[in-house]
């Protein structure tokens, strides 16, 4: 009866990490945009994203609990703000408490947020492998989103760009 | 929220703050040059304009039933509790202001209030405020203009109704309609109420007898009022003067308050008549626009209303599919287990299964829980039981922080189960980030499009509901106690078919998590599945005749009427009704959570205030002033 934390019923079918060190960020908005979309396009699912900084710490690792709701997932999306030319230490800290293999038969989604055009690649050079190692499918482009993009398309309209271009990847996505 | 359109509009919440702001008040009688035409009225404002000369302003409603007033009126303004303390004055000028009148009257005589027995009339409808009033609607009003004609009465009230609003429904919503529009009316009203059971206040919900059905909120916040947030408390403490706010009482306490406060608020409402009828509404026409709407009764008899108030309560569980129509007309199949005895029978079964998991299972289970009671399964898609409240009152947690502008139901959901994550590991209490979102559910519903809502309503809305109808610790504490003595199992299934096998009940089920299937045999299967207010499917002649006459209509997501935000109803033309109005749990689809007491107790507030002012013209201001 005294369960306390995020309950065993629920399931999101697909679920965004989003390791922004500030609450709150476009970083956030822009995931949780793109976890909507997957979801209405693989039938409506219940979809979710966590932004890690507002989680507590427990010896250095995020709960358990969080593990459980990757584990029911189907699409897992990994966003972070460029942070020294990389992904950020947060996102890293979060998938280095996977068990291994965590993201076996899953779609993993890099995304990032990049100031400059010369950080473009940091999703591709360095998430996507991070997420390959953890045994995730990563069919699809990444979703880089240059600031100035975000300025002048806004999240929703990277997002629409983002699905259509990635159509064909995404259905492939078993629902 | 508001600041984006999400919320009221600018006059709804002018006229929520300002009925909060403390205000000198007063009555005022109005006298033409016939004595026959003398009114009295609540004044809405009472203001000292000038001492030399002596000069006040009132402003009094222009729907007031005074649409001329002659230059030579008088009027006296009487500004103390009781009577005491009142000014005499001839009208020096109107002005109009808004959809009120400033009468400017010059002072001629005044009379004094006793020194030190003075209370001001204050007109606060939050009812916080120092000192406030009664309106001395029982006492005559005497003319003491010097020298003037001898003391005479001013005509109060008409002796006849002058309009009547038709309440169809009994149950909680009923009752605190009718409670409110008896508290605010001016005289010459006429409230019906109709309800084909023998009592009138607890309805379905409050109306169990078994001591054991408990409510799922504790007892302070059960606020009925709105602006008397402790009376049912006070109320239970006069028999019961330990009572805590935060015990879970037995439902049927509230069934009890509920009947006494109609009877208190009947006995204080003077001038407003109250009238029962015990009888079924079966028909409804809905006649002229701006005429009257007549409700045909089961006994032949037929009630004409201005305005028509569906207080329908729940609706009974929907129908399921598989189970098979022998098994459905037999008593072995319980359709609706609210229904008076509906169980009775199940007591001396030897194994009963329980459709649903919800809130009705858990009454159920309780009921049948009893010694010698049947073996009992329950079963749902997800199998979960409703969460339990906390054992005291949460001392520690975090209300869910929402953005400023409109959220997605994937933020929404995001933020609080992080929340919960947040309370779980800190020790905190998650109840407190659900419990926080309660204020905000209609306004957040609202704002989520479509999509969204019917995203909620097939993914998340078990999972809401578990978290947000929590049941009392004590029944909590009983059903695990029923788990572990093996009287009840809970499991994730769904039924294939259930069909008649001899003298018992054969179940088809399929376990959710392995797909595999399961056989079992029961003496009686129980639909608990919990209330529908989808007008297409509720099992009810008035709603079906309305839905026929293209008065009614389903909701866009078929989970309610279709109503506007003030509660009426839209039919099937898209036309918006101006007298016929739903209030309660059918109003689902617009509100998302419109069962508790506290969220029907604030509509049928508002829906009062609509009605009367709606009627204003034929009835005169109506106003509330209380005592502190």
């Amino acid at each position: 009866m005294n369960q306390t934390s995020l309950h065993p019923g629920f399931n999101p079918n697909v679920i965004a990490i989003v390791g922004n060190q500030r609450p709150d960020s476009r970083t956030l908005r822009l995931a949780s945009g793109v976890a909507d979309g997957l979801a209405a396009q693989l039938g409506e699912t219940p979809a979710v994203a966590i932004d890690l900084v507002n989680l507590p710490l427990e010896d250095g690792a995020f709960s358990p609990e969080l593990n459980e709701l990757v584990r029911t997932a189907q699409v897992v999306i990994a966003a972070s703000p460029t942070v020294m030319g990389s992904y950020s230490g947060l996102l890293k800290l979060f998938l280095d408490g996977l068990p291994e293999a965590a993201l076996l038969e899953k779609t993993g989604i890099p995304l990032m947020i990049a100031r400059q055009a010369r950080h473009a690649m940091a999703a591709d050079v360095h998430l996507r492998p991070a997420l390959l190692e953890l045994g995730a499918t990563c069919s699809t482009p990444s979703l880089v989103a240059l600031e100035a993009e975000l300025a002048s398309l806004g999240a929703e309209g990277l997002v629409t760009a983002w699905l259509e271009r990635s159509g064909n990847w995404l259905a492939g996505i078993p629902a | 929220m508001d600041e984006n359109g999400m919320g009221p509009d600018l006059e709804t919440r002018f006229a929520g703050l300002t009925n909060r702001l403390p205000a000198g008040s007063a009555a005022v009688t109005i006298r033409g040059s016939a004595d026959a035409e003398s009114l009295t009225l609540a004044a809405d404002s009472l203001t000292v304009l000038s001492s030399e000369p002596p000069l006040l302003a009132v402003s009094v409603d222009s729907g007031a039933p005074v649409t001329e007033i002659p230059e030579s009126a008088r009027f006296t303004v009487q500004f103390g509790e009781g009577g005491a303390g009142r000014f005499e004055c001839a009208l020096e000028n109107t002005v109009p202001a808004g959809d009120h009148r400033l009468l400017i009257g010059r002072v001629e005589a005044m009379e004094d209030p006793e020194p030190g027995g003075h209370r001001p009339l204050l007109f606060n409808r939050s009812g916080s405020s120092l000192l406030v009033g009664h309106l001395p609607s029982k006492v005559p009003l005497v003319d003491i203009s010097p020298g003037g004609a001898p003391p005479k009465v001013a005509r109060e009230a008409p002796s006849e109704p002058v309009a009547t609003i038709a309440i169809v429904g009994g149950g909680a919503s009923g009752t605190l309609t009718a409670v409110q529009l008896l508290r605010r009316s001016a005289p010459g009203l006429r409230v019906v109420l109709v309800e084909k059971s023998e009592r009138v206040g607890p309805g379905v919900a409050y109306g169990t007898e078994d001591e054991q059905h408990r409510l799922n909120v504790p007892a302070g916040q059960m606020i009925g009022l709105p602006d008397r947030p402790y009376d049912f408390l006070e109320w239970v403490r006069r028999e019961a003067p330990e009572t805590q706010p935060q015990e879970y009482l037995a439902r049927r306490v509230f069934g009890r308050y509920l009947v006494d406060l109609l009877d208190r608020t009947i006995r204080e409402s003077a001038g407003v008549a109250f009238e029962r009828i015990r009888a079924e509404a079966i028909g409804i026409d809905a006649g002229e626009p701006g005429g009257l709407v007549t409700l045909e009764l089961d006994d032949g008899r037929e009630v004409r209303a201005d305005r028509v108030v569906l207080a329908l309560g729940n609706g009974r569980p929907s129908e399921l599919p598989g189970i098979d129509p022998a098994l459905a007309a037999s008593e072995r199949y319980v359709a609706d287990p609210w229904s008076p005895g509906a169980i009775e029978q199940a007591l001396t079964d030897e194994a009963v299964l329980l459709i649903g998991t919800g809130l009705t299972t858990v009454d159920m289970a309780i009921s049948l829980g009893g010694p010698g009671g049947p073996e009992m399964q329950a079963v749902s898609r997800h199998g979960l039981l409703p969460r339990a409240h906390g054992d005291t009152m949460p001392v520690r947690g975090r209300p869910v922080a929402l953005p400023d502008d409109r959220c997605s139901l994937t933020e929404l959901t995001s933020r609080l189960l992080t929340e919960i994550a947040v309370a779980g590991a800190r020790g905190e209490d998650w109840r407190v980030a659900f419990d926080s979102l309660r204020p905000i559910t209609n306004d957040l519903w609202r704002s989520l499009d479509r999509r969204d809502q019917k995203r909620f309503l097939s993914d998340l809305s078990r999972i809401w509901g578990v978290h947000r109808h929590r049941m009392a610790p004590r029944v909590a504490l009983r059903l695990e106690r029923l788990k572990v003595n093996r009287r009840l199992r809970v499991r994730a299934a769904s039924i294939i078919r259930a069909e008649l096998e001899e003298e018992r009940v054969a179940v088809q089920l399929r376990m959710s998590n392995s797909e595999t299937e399961e056989r079992l045999l029961v003496d009686r299967v129980i639909n608990c599945t919990g209330p529908t207010w989808d007008p297409r499917r509720l099992d009810q002649p008035l709603v079906g005749r309305l839905l026929e006459g293209g008065l009614l209509r389903a909701d866009a997501l078929g989970i309610g009427f279709d109503v506007d935000d003030d509660g009426a109803l839209i039919g099937s033309d898209a036309v918006t009704s101006e007298r016929i109005f739903a209030i309660g749990p059918p109003r689902n689809g617009v509100l998302l959570e419109t069962t508790a007491v506290p969220e029907i107790g604030q509509q049928a507030e508002l829906l009062a205030d609509l009605l009367l002012s709606g009627l204003a013209r034929t009835l005169g201001r109506a106003r509330e002033l209380s005592v502190a």
